[in-house]
């Protein structure tokens, strides 16, 4: 990141805070939508997240820490968001699900599915950890510095969200329930 | 087969690098259209906020704070029912440019308003599903869902009304396999018949419905689902619109009435869905919604 940039949009230069926006606001946009699974959703945690990095940015001591710093405004847009979500949650819902309708049942195919129900399955505190470190690539130690928890929770939760995932991909090689019984 | 734990790191890996990344520049625009009206916070103050306060003086604060308000308030509201009833206020949408609707004479464009927009009693119109346009009204008391053609009532626990074409029903809806589903026929009675195959629900005999003129068949969930524990996760009952979305099947002691219609060639299927425990009243008004539809 420009550190140049930071520190031009922290004195308040709305144009360099656009520069910012714009070479940031793709990485941000595409870690909220893994995290929540959701456009709308991912594109409102994302724009409450410039927003607050742009109010906030003054309280940034150290303009080349902006990547994690940003990571962990985002963070906390997308449990907002998590929140707005299950509050228009009902019994009955629709989910968007964006894979293209193909026919054929290969495993790749199924395991996407899978992945996605074992994933919305996982609170938001582990679907952070899961993309933080295995879609950024964030060493565990730099995972628990940008959430500002413990590298000690941070492997705790990660082990729990890939324990789910696995179960969730494992369950397509066991019948069900219902089928078993036949 | 259990996988080993490389494996399942690869199956993630490879499953987060899809999906999307751009961020769309209306988004941008929004956020940069914002920075006038969003004062950055001065540096001191996380500094001020560290200085310590005793008691007494955050109580002497929070005092004077509160009578400043009061003052405030009768000077500019006078009329204002301070200590009288909470007046209702919208929920707040962080997205929104205005988190109600505006009234509506002429039918306003469902899809023209953010996710969770209270809405205000009028008629708008679904133009989703194309060629149609699907005209209908609404009581007080009801928004927009998280999609563009689901309506919520506001509640917590949420009564649903969704309009939509169906493409295709899951094999089995507590089945861990996406793209396995036998097919469907494109008529009103294929659809109906598949329904009444659907593993783990039962549906009751289809009957004649009419909804804005147009005939077709209304089929109504049958509690309880057999599906117990459901390795899947949520059961899912069937793919819509285009295949881009899924509809989660009804289960417990849900009321959940699916009307397939023939709209000159187009298979239209409109679900009303009301879970246990929503205010008694939801279920008439879903009714009243779905016998206001005009369809052009």
């Amino acid at each position: 990141m420009d550190t140049d940039l930071v520190v031009r949009a922290q004195n308040g230069d709305e144009q360099a805070f656009a520069s910012l926006a714009v070479a940031v606001g793709d990485r941000l946009h595409a870690v909220a939508h893994r995290i929540l699974r959701d456009i709308d959703l991912a594109e409102d945690a994302t724009q409450q997240a410039l927003l607050s990095i742009w109010r906030d940015l003054t309280q940034l001591r150290d303009p080349a820490r902006f990547d994690a710093w940003s990571y962990r405004l985002l963070v906390r847009a997308c449990y907002a968001e998590g929140q707005r979500a299950r509050r228009w949650e009902p019994n009955l819902r629709l989910l968007p699900a964006d894979e293209p309708i193909t026919a054929g049942g290969f495993s790749s195919v199924v395991d996407r599915d899978q992945l996605e129900r074992g994933f919305r399955r996982l609170s938001i505190d582990h679907r952070a950890v899961v993309v933080l470190h295995h879609y950024l690539d964030l060493p565990l130690d730099e995972v628990a510095d940008t959430l500002g928890i413990p590298a000690g929770t941070v492997r705790s939760r990660l082990h729990h969200a890939m324990r789910g995932l696995r179960a969730a991909l494992d369950a397509d090689a066991r019948p069900t329930a219902r089928k078993a019984a036949q | 087969m259990s996988r080993s734990d490389r494996d399942v790191t690869r199956v993630v890996r490879s499953w987060l690098d899809e999906g999307v990344t751009a961020l769309p520049d209306r988004v941008l625009d929004t956020v940069l259209d914002q920075l006038p009206a969003t004062p950055q916070r001065r540096s001191w103050w996380s500094a001020w906020r560290r200085l310590v306060m005793n008691n007494p003086l955050r109580t002497g604060l929070a005092a004077a704070a509160v009578v400043v308000i009061a003052i405030i308030a009768i000077q500019f509201f006078p009329g204002s029912n301070v200590g009288g009833p909470p007046t209702e206020t919208p929920p707040a949408s962080t997205s929104a440019p205005n988190a109600t609707s505006s009234p509506s004479p002429t039918p306003a464009n469902f899809g023209d308003y953010p996710s969770g927009t209270a809405l205000t009693p009028g008629s708008y119109v679904f133009t989703h599903v194309e060629p149609l346009l699907i005209t209908f009204t609404v009581p007080s008391g009801w928004e927009k869902g998280g999609l563009d053609w689901v309506l919520f009532s506001v509640e917590n626990i949420k009564a649903q009304l969704a309009v939509m074409s169906v493409a295709s029903l899951y094999e089995d809806p507590c089945g861990p396999r996406l793209y396995r589903y036998p097919p469907v026929g494109p008529t009103v009675e294929d659809l109906a018949a598949a329904l009444g195959t659907v593993p783990g629900l039962t549906f009751s005999a289809p009957t004649d419905v009419n909804v804005a003129g147009f005939d077709g068949l209304q089929l109504d969930y049958v509690p309880p689902d057999t599906f117990g524990t459901c390795a899947a996760g949520e059961p899912w009952l069937w793919r819509v619109n285009q295949g881009t979305t899924v509809q989660p099947a009804p289960g417990g002691d849900d009321v959940f009435t699916v009307r397939i219609l023939d709209v000159n060639g187009t298979r239209l299927v409109i679900t009303a869905s009301a879970p246990a425990g929503i205010p008694a009243g939801r279920v008439a008004e879903l009714e009243a919604i779905i016998d206001s539809i005009q369809i052009e």
